[in-house]
């Protein structure tokens, strides 16, 4: 009897399907939109591509493009973000967002642009130390009990959101009234990027996910127990605070660009885990790709749902999310 | 040759002593067993010596080296352990729960190859668990759960093993299985082997050497028949107790009385 599957062949063709359909849905976001300007026609789409001085050039070049390429890079880095903190606090609950993660990120970033310091490196680095700041004290409220362990992390990190919101509030009425409406719509999950000079921020995220890529062998091993993979020869501590580092940073960046996007990290990873197990050598690279398809059809929903404009793509996850979280958790309970 | 040499060797958490100077040896290819009443510290010391609590004082040496000169990936080349139990939570099938025990062997970054497939499936025909293979461990029962976590160990390729009450928990039945298993590992493999048990009559038919712990501190240490001695035991244990003969193997066999039987 065959004992082992092929990690190879298996990794081939998930990324093949899922490569696929993330490709299908770009192309879609990209044909798209709120303009009026709808490329129905393969054809006509290609031409306009390389058309250059055409307005629908411009429109996909300038407009559709970078901002498909954000959803996709968003998606992909909150999806992959979740599920190494569910590895990381062995809860399949855990998430940027929920954890407030997110909540610490953008308090973080509201504040560097409030004080006017240049959006790289110096919001990016204000979102981190905030982000890095509510993980540190999710962790301490929620340490101490082990029995009530689960829950008191995630109670922890409702708390440090709620407290993260009212934070940002704060800060935003200290703000003038030309940047509120952009504020507030940015921190409920914003993909429209105003600056495409940002865009190449996201090359910082591409070193994370190799690091991340790298380690998902020990981060099956992390999940059999910490004194499990301790006797296995991992060294636990190293091999955590590289995840920690590498997830908390990329989220950091992907809350300065798009502000809020909730829940991905939840329902991509616990999707996904359910297709094809628990294994992380095929989660790692299947959440990338599920999680940048996922946004990228969500901001396709918040593009065209209303006539009278977009909504934040925020808006969308949350309303698939927030449902899918309550029914986990009242499975859990079960 | 010595597998392992403790010296006076202390541990505690916060304020609590859990262990007190102790000093001991564990002979190359010895069953050791380590027995004991509730809270003796047996699992404390199983920690120790695996290095998954840091000792206050005294020193550990292994074949010889002491246990901080090994690096953690050395160390668990070396010395394998078998907890109780592993966390289920996320289900990963029994083939590569097994195969992470070459994790010691590949390093941080390595990828496993067919050598590495290889031992693992052997490991899994020693403790037949290959029918398993595709199965969950959470979809298993408990002496096959324990059966798949010593496969683990095996795929180490440890020079000694350590286990955590393998027996706790499982009907006769089981408990002369794994029993079995580890001998014939130790025997067929050369590995030493040192366990923790709550079972005195199994720890008798099976060991070499017997070590008795109570708070924290060694009451006698010695093959099975110096060690199961019916005054030690009652002080011991705090209870009235019976040491006799097994009539089939001819070992110790030792019966906890009721309080109100009159002999």
């Amino acid at each position: 009897m065959e004992i082992f599957t092929s990690i190879n062949k298996r990794l081939t063709l998930i990324c093949l399907i899922l490569g696929l359909l993330l490709a299908l849905a770009m192309l879609v976001g990209i044909a798209t939109g709120s303009s009026q300007k709808n490329f129905t026609a393969i054809t006509q789409l290609f031409t306009s591509l390389t058309n250059p001085g055409s307005t629908e050039h411009t429109i996909i070049w300038k407009i559709r493009l970078p901002r498909v390429l954000l959803a996709a890079m968003v998606g992909a880095t909150l999806s992959l973000g979740g599920l190494v903190f569910q590895v990381l606090l062995r809860n399949p609950l855990a998430e940027p967002y929920i954890l407030g993660i997110s909540g610490g990120a953008a308090v973080g970033a509201i504040g560097g642009m409030l004080a006017g310091i240049p959006f790289f490196p110096g919001v990016t680095a204000s979102a981190f130390t905030g982000s890095m700041a509510t993980l540190a004290l999710v962790l301490v409220l929620a340490s101490g009990s082990q029995a009530g362990r689960k829950d008191s992390l995630l109670l922890a990190g409702v708390m440090m959101n709620a407290f993260a919101g009212a934070l940002i509030m704060f800060l935003i009425s200290f703000s003038q009234s030309s940047q509120l409406h952009h504020m507030l719509f940015w921190l409920m999950g914003d993909l429209s990027m105003t600056d495409t000079e940002r865009l190449p921020l996201l090359a910082i995220l591409l070193p994370c996910y190799a690091i991340i890529f790298i380690l998902a062998r020990p981060m099956n091993i992390l999940l059999t127990g910490h004194e499990a993979a301790l006797s296995l020869g991992l060294d636990v501590r190293k091999v955590s605070f590289v995840l920690l580092i590498s997830s908390t940073l990329m989220v950091s960046i992907v809350v300065c660009l798009s502000g809020l996007v909730g829940f991905v990290g939840l329902v991509i990873p616990h999707i996904l885990r359910l297709i094809i197990g628990p294994d992380h050598r095929l989660l790692v690279p299947a959440s990338l790709l599920g999680g940048a398809f996922y946004l990228v059809l969500c901001d396709l929903l918040a593009r065209t749902i209303s006539s009278s404009g977009e909504l934040p793509v925020g808006i969308i996850t949350a309303m698939i999310g927030a449902p899918l979280f309550i029914f986990l958790l009242w499975r859990a309970k079960q | 040759m010595t597998a392992v040499s403790a010296e006076k060797i202390s541990l505690s958490y916060g304020d609590k002593r859990v262990l007190h100077r102790l000093s001991f040896q564990i002979n190359e290819q010895n069953f050791f067993i380590i027995i004991g009443p509730n809270g003796a510290g047996k699992s404390s010391l199983l920690k120790a010596l695996t290095g998954l609590a840091q000792t206050d004082s005294g020193s550990i040496s292994f074949f010889g080296r002491d246990q901080q000169a090994y690096s953690r990936r050395e160390f668990a080349g070396l010395a394998a352990m078998v907890p109780q139990g592993l966390e289920t939570g996320f289900p990963f099938r029994v083939a590569d729960t097994v195969l992470m025990g070459r994790s010691p062997h590949l390093g941080l970054l390595g990828r496993e190859g067919q050598k590495d497939y290889d031992i693992t499936r052997e490991a899994m025909e020693e403790t037949d668990t290959v029918h398993l293979a595709k199965r969950t461990l959470n979809q298993l029962s408990g002496g096959e759960r324990q059966r798949v976590i010593i496969a683990r160990a095996i795929c180490q390729q440890p020079r000694i093993i350590f286990l955590d009450e393998p027996t706790a928990s499982l009907d006769p039945a089981h408990q002369i299985r794994i029993m079995d298993l580890l001998e014939k590992l130790r025997k067929q493999k050369k590995i030493t082997v040192c366990m923790v048990s709550h079972d005195i009559n199994l720890a008798a038919m099976y060991a070499d050497r017997l070590l008795l712990l109570k708070e924290g501190e060694i009451v006698v240490t010695g093959t099975p028949n110096q060690v199961l001695r019916e005054k030690l035991l009652e002080e011991t244990y705090g209870c009235r107790l019976l040491v006799d003969n097994n009539p089939v193997s001819g070992t110790c066999r030792v019966s906890p009385l009721p309080a109100g039987l009159k002999c």
